[in-house]
């Protein structure tokens, strides 16, 4: 336990042990006034790697969050007299209600929200220069009042360096609990693979906006302890160049290390504070050291020390195996004449192009279900179709007697369909065990609240999803394999994670595209074994698309071909397979002239 | 009032429009975008003023040079930073983040070349009025809107009728598909760059002579991103219309608030769009691949 404790809270009791001695040995002013400084911007370094370094979004507004919680709390203190905790509250609050304006961006990818970020940040710099006597325009409000917390007056450097150091290890203390459990292992699936994270039943949208709540929160708060350092507030330190150093600092210290954003922040505080003297060469140093650094370590300072490490083992906490059975948690009803799935005269067109057209189909419980078709037939738009990708044009898709036509992705997934890729898209910087735990995520509950109090439940569900994710990497004949990471795997055992993967999720019915392409005999073999296994003991139902013939007639109860996105066979596999048509289809038509 | 106001509108909307476009035909051929953009357009604008002042060179010579330099700088950045972050396998979000050193260091650049102070462009280039009816017309708008559709023309001409274009074209269709054909994408790829940096360049000679050139004119790529946008991400016609429609409704609110938020509008519209239509007017709407 004490081990795991160290593990866990390494980073904590190492930034405990370093402010702790400044604190003690420090004496000037100067220096004091450079660390608060620097902590501070090492709680806006750490704030905004939540947002970039897991999510993956990269917010260019990050300092006018900062600004928001510093005009919050220097108006409210200022000009109504409130309390300086309260105010620090309410700065953290009022940020993190900014940040809900931004949130429908979410769903863009990187680059717009970028930008969209950065237009944000001239618009609010715009308007704190422009507030009239609220804001104290562009000349600032001077005699922002000393903070008095429950009757402690912080008024000199040294407590105000203990101030901001406890409110960093708070943050620590916050941002280590949250991306412990069930949502800090979906934002690091969101980063890796956003199309499988959402298979997985993962509404991206909102667990990307949490992210992006909770750093411009902390981006708020460290903006209202800076005023009250300052006793000063104007609007320089909060335009979009001031992001730019803060997204500086992440990069510097490496994406997805708290540790790093540490690193970062106390960095490029120094730095600054070192290149003072040419302030005119400090923003070319920097822009062109950041693009060295992606050129050559887009990893960051952390990424190079982490090189040296065994990367294996320190991501995942390990639990002691419960002793679970699979099959209870597994097993669908075994009770094949019900139709799971309907397919009601479906129709995809991508402009001129049909995909699909008029598809009728019906898939039985717990049965498998064939479908085949030439390159080009329409095979991965069906899939797509029903799992949430693409929007039927005309028709309806019903599963389980439920209209989910047009339903999004993580909607589909979470009713129990989940699939496989044709190009299998793991996450490649989580370990093989971490990658099915995900899975788990529609199963349990835990979110921000329960990962914050890490009581009992949550280590129980998070024991739970160790466990199945275990079980299940055995059931898929990886064990020796659990904690290696999945960029280091080999093509046939990722096709095989990812279907623990989709496992994990207790799916009502599986996906399998094209999952034997690309194996050699032996991989088909045990595959196939797989496959019937999952039919025969647990009743999944199992829809698969292949090119295989030869292995499809030996393990599905059912059968259906496309051609040209139209259903021509459909029936019994042996059946199907002598069909004219579909013979015509593989192997071309006799010319006329001959018949 | 209302024409004069039309016409400056229309011609502060074609220069966004050049640099929107600019923006379009990297992104569609080598999906960089470049948020230093921008800053490409202050290289043109100051360049071109040191050409005018200090050469006592004529106006279109200045045009010309400064859209070589901006041209030479935009394929400096491919070759020596986006071109080897891909190479090496490097993700859009480390080719974004490289692209903000651009935008950060390339200001303090000009800065120290050409100073913090803002630069006017001498007034003699076009100082005639056109009488239209009863108003006058500033004719230095006139110009900058008559230049700035040669230059569109000249690149559609371009693109659509010589071999070099059509190649560019091609890669900015289907990267993968043209390359399989035997289009060397590395070479062409460099060669857009070039050719929009240039049209940054230009954007920063007509933008110079309308207000003034200065070290941080560059935000305007901010601006021009939203008219690209508005006119759908990766469509250059979009954004020639984008450029056009964001320019007119920035010259027509600016008289109807205070000065101080003039520059609010287009943010504004900016993000609004980003909320509400990220594909903008004329998006093309791509078939979601999952391989």
């Amino acid at each position: 336990m004490s081990q795991s404790v160290v593990k866990k809270y390494g980073t904590l009791i190492g930034a405990l042990a370093i402010l702790a001695l400044l604190a003690f040995f420090v004496q000037s002013n100067y220096m004091l006034s450079l660390l608060s400084q620097a902590v501070i911007y090492t709680i806006l370094a750490v704030s905004l790697q939540l947002i970039f370094g897991y999510v993956g979004q990269v917010s260019l507004a990050h300092a006018g969050f900062f600004g928001i919680g510093a005009y919050t709390s220097a108006i409210l203190t200022y000009h109504y007299d409130w309390n300086f905790v309260l105010a620090f509250l309410t700065a953290g609050v009022v940020a993190a209600l900014a940040s809900l304006i931004l949130s429908p961006m979410a769903k863009l990818n990187e680059t717009y929200f970028a930008m969209s970020t950065l237009a944000f940040n001239i618009i609010l710099t715009i308007i704190f220069a422009n507030g009239g006597s609220l804001t104290g325009g562009w000349n600032g409000l001077p005699g922002i009042p000393f903070p008095n917390i429950f009757g402690w007056v912080v008024d000199s450097k040294k407590e105000f360096f203990i101030l901001a150091s406890l409110i960093l290890l708070v943050q620590f203390f916050f941002v280590i609990r949250i991306t412990q459990g069930r949502l800090g292992r979906n934002f690091r699936a969101i980063r890796d693979n956003q199309m499988a994270a959402s298979s997985l039943g993962i509404d991206i949208g909102m667990t990307k906006i949490k992210g992006f709540i909770l750093g411009c929160f902390w981006a708020g708060l460290a903006g209202s302890v800076m005023v009250h350092m300052y006793a000063f507030v104007s609007p320089e330190p909060f335009s979009f160049h001031e992001s730019i150093t803060v997204v500086l600092m992440v990069v510097l210290g490496g994406l997805g290390s708290f540790f790093g954003a540490f690193l970062g922040g106390f960095g490029v505080t120094f730095l600054n504070e070192l290149l003072k003297e040419i302030p005119l060469y400090r923003p070319i140093i920097y822009g062109i050291f950041i693009a060295v650094m992606m050129i050559f370590w887009p990893n960051g300072l952390y990424g190079l020390v982490k090189k040296f490490k065994k990367q294996t083992m320190e991501s995942i906490i390990k639990y002691t195996k419960l002793d679970l059975n699979l099959k209870n948690y597994l097993s669908q009803p075994f009770n094949t004449n019900q139709t799971i799935l309907k397919m009601d005269h479906v129709t995809k067109q991508f402009g001129g192009v049909v995909a699909l057209n008029d598809v009728d189909l019906e898939v039985k419980q717990g049965e498998v279900f064939g479908l085949i078709g030439p390159n080009g037939a329409g095979k991965t738009t069906f899939i797509n179709t029903i799992t949430g990708v693409e929007k039927p044009t005309i028709g309806k898709v019903t599963f389980m007697d439920k209209d989910i036509s047009g339903k999004p992705m993580h909607y589909v997934g979470e009713m129990g369909m989940v699939r496989t890729f044709q190009v299998s898209k793991l996450f490649n910087s989580m370990t093989v065990v971490e990658n099915v735990m995900v899975g788990t995520s529609t199963m349990i509950k835990n979110d921000i609240g329960l990962a914050l109090l890490q009581n009992k439940q949550f280590h129980h569900e998070e024991q739970e999803a160790y466990s199945i994710a275990m079980s299940l990497v055995k059931l898929v004949g990886l064990e020796d394999k659990a904690f290696d990471l999945c960029a280091n795997l080999a093509y046939g055992h990722r096709r095989l994670v990812e279907i623990a993967r989709a496992l994990a999720s207790q799916p009502k019915v599986l996906f399998l595209d094209e999952p034997a392409a690309g194996l050699n005999l032996k991989e088909r073999e045990n595959l196939k074994d797989l496959i019937i296994r999952l039919r025969n003991d647990f009743g999944i139902t199992i829809f698969i698309v292949e090119h295989d013939l030869n292995l499809l007639t030996k393990i599905c109860d059912h059968m259906a071909v496309l051609n040209f996105g139209k259903k021509i066979a459909d029936g019994l596999p042996l059946a199907v397979v002598r069909d004219p048509e579909v013979i015509q289809a593989y192997l071309g038509r006799r010319d006329k002239k001959h018949a | 009032m209302y024409l004069d106001i039309l016409v400056s509108g229309l011609a502060v909307g074609c220069i966004y429009s050049l640099i929107a476009m600019s923006f379009s035909l990297i992104f569609r051929s080598s999906g960089v975008l470049n948020i230093g953009t921008g800053e490409f357009v202050m290289i043109g604008g100051l360049v071109g003023y040191s050409v005018i002042s200090s050469f006592s060179a004529n106006y279109y010579v200045s045009i010309i040079l400064a859209m070589l330099i901006a041209g030479i700088v935009g394929y400096l950045a491919n070759t020596l930073i986006f071109h080897p972050i891909q190479k090496r396998g490097g993700q859009d979000v480390h080719v974004l983040i490289a692209s903000i050193g651009i935008l950060i260091s390339l200001p303090q650049l000009g800065a120290l070349i050409w100073g913090a102070e803002p630069l006017s462009y001498p007034n003699n280039i076009s100082q005639g009025q056109v009488n239209i009816g009863v108003t006058q017309i500033s004719g230095m708008s006139f110009l900058v809107i008559v230049l700035s559709i040669i230059v569109m023309v000249v690149f559609q001409i371009f693109f659509r009728y010589t071999r070099l274009g059509q190649a560019m074209r091609a890669i900015a269709d289907d990267r993968i598909m043209s390359q399989l054909l035997g289009i060397n994408n590395h070479k062409y790829i460099a060669f857009i760059f070039l050719i929009a940096g240039g049209l940054t360049g230009v954007a920063g000679v007509l933008l110079g002579p309308i207000y003034y050139a200065s070290y941080d004119m560059g935000t305007i790529g901010v601006k021009a991103f939203a008219a690209a946008v508005v006119g759908g991400f990766g469509n250059v016609t979009g954004a020639v219309i984008g450029g056009i429609l964001l320019g007119l409704i920035e010259a027509f609110g600016g008289t109807m608030i205070s000065s101080q938020f003039r520059d609010l509008i287009l943010y504004v519209i900016l993000i609004a769009v980003m909320l509400f239509r990220p594909t903008g007017i004329l998006g093309i709407k791509q078939r979601r691949d999952t391989a």
